[in-house]
């Protein structure tokens, strides 16, 4: 199954435990964040990659330059639960 | 009890770097961070779902989920982002990339 079928079918979950009212507020929230123009913010193709160097799960830092130099990087955001 | 293999194993190392972008600074960089409002966050808190906690940093911030694929020469080559968090980049399609990009490594649009 692709992975968005999976998503859709956990979203109707959730709508199933979600109170209509906290429902509306998070729905509503999504569409403000996506009337806020970030979307017009975010670092676009052809644009350089701003470079980083992180902690991984060992503590030891990874930079992007690090990964690049070995192949083309994957690089995904994602938070907490979803 | 005797430990069957499977429990004394190691866990198996993931084949991907998981990093940890303490403050979303990097998400910052790549234009992806925003505040929730007020009353996203007391539902939240009813929730149970402290994220001030959570992140460690005091700050309501989140990023929004996004995929990026970058190539060789630290060219963003691919993005995918969206503000709905249930929305996520399909696998496949970055492998798709991926794939083109191995084919043609010097990058049609940047010659």
């Amino acid at each position: 199954m692709a992975l968005q079928e999976k998503l859709d079918a956990m979203r109707e979950m959730a709508k199933t435990r979600i109170p209509p009212e906290a429902r509306a507020v998070m729905e509503r929230s999504i569409e403000d964040l996506r009337a806020s123009g970030i979307m017009s913010r975010v670092a676009r193709v052809g644009q350089s990659a701003p470079d980083f160097a992180l902690p991984n799960a060992d503590g030891r830092s990874v930079s992007l330059a690090g990964l690049q130099a070995r192949g083309p990087v994957v690089l995904s955001f994602y938070r907490g639960r979803w | 009890m005797a430990r069957t293999p499977r429990e004394t194993e190691e866990p198996k190392p993931l084949p991907f770097e998981l990093l940890r972008d303490f403050g979303n600074q990097v998400a910052e960089a790549y234009g992806l961070v925003f505040t929730l409002p007020d009353d996203l966050r007391a539902i939240y808190v009813k929730f149970g779902i402290d994220l001030a906690r959570g992140n460690g940093d005091g700050t309501w911030r989140l990023p929004v989920p996004a995929r990026f694929v970058i190539d060789r020469q630290g060219v963003i080559r691919a993005v995918d982002a969206d503000p709905d968090y249930t929305r996520r980049s399909e696998p496949a399609h970055t492998v798709r990339i991926l794939n083109e990009l191995r084919d043609t490594p010097s990058g049609k649009e940047r010659s």
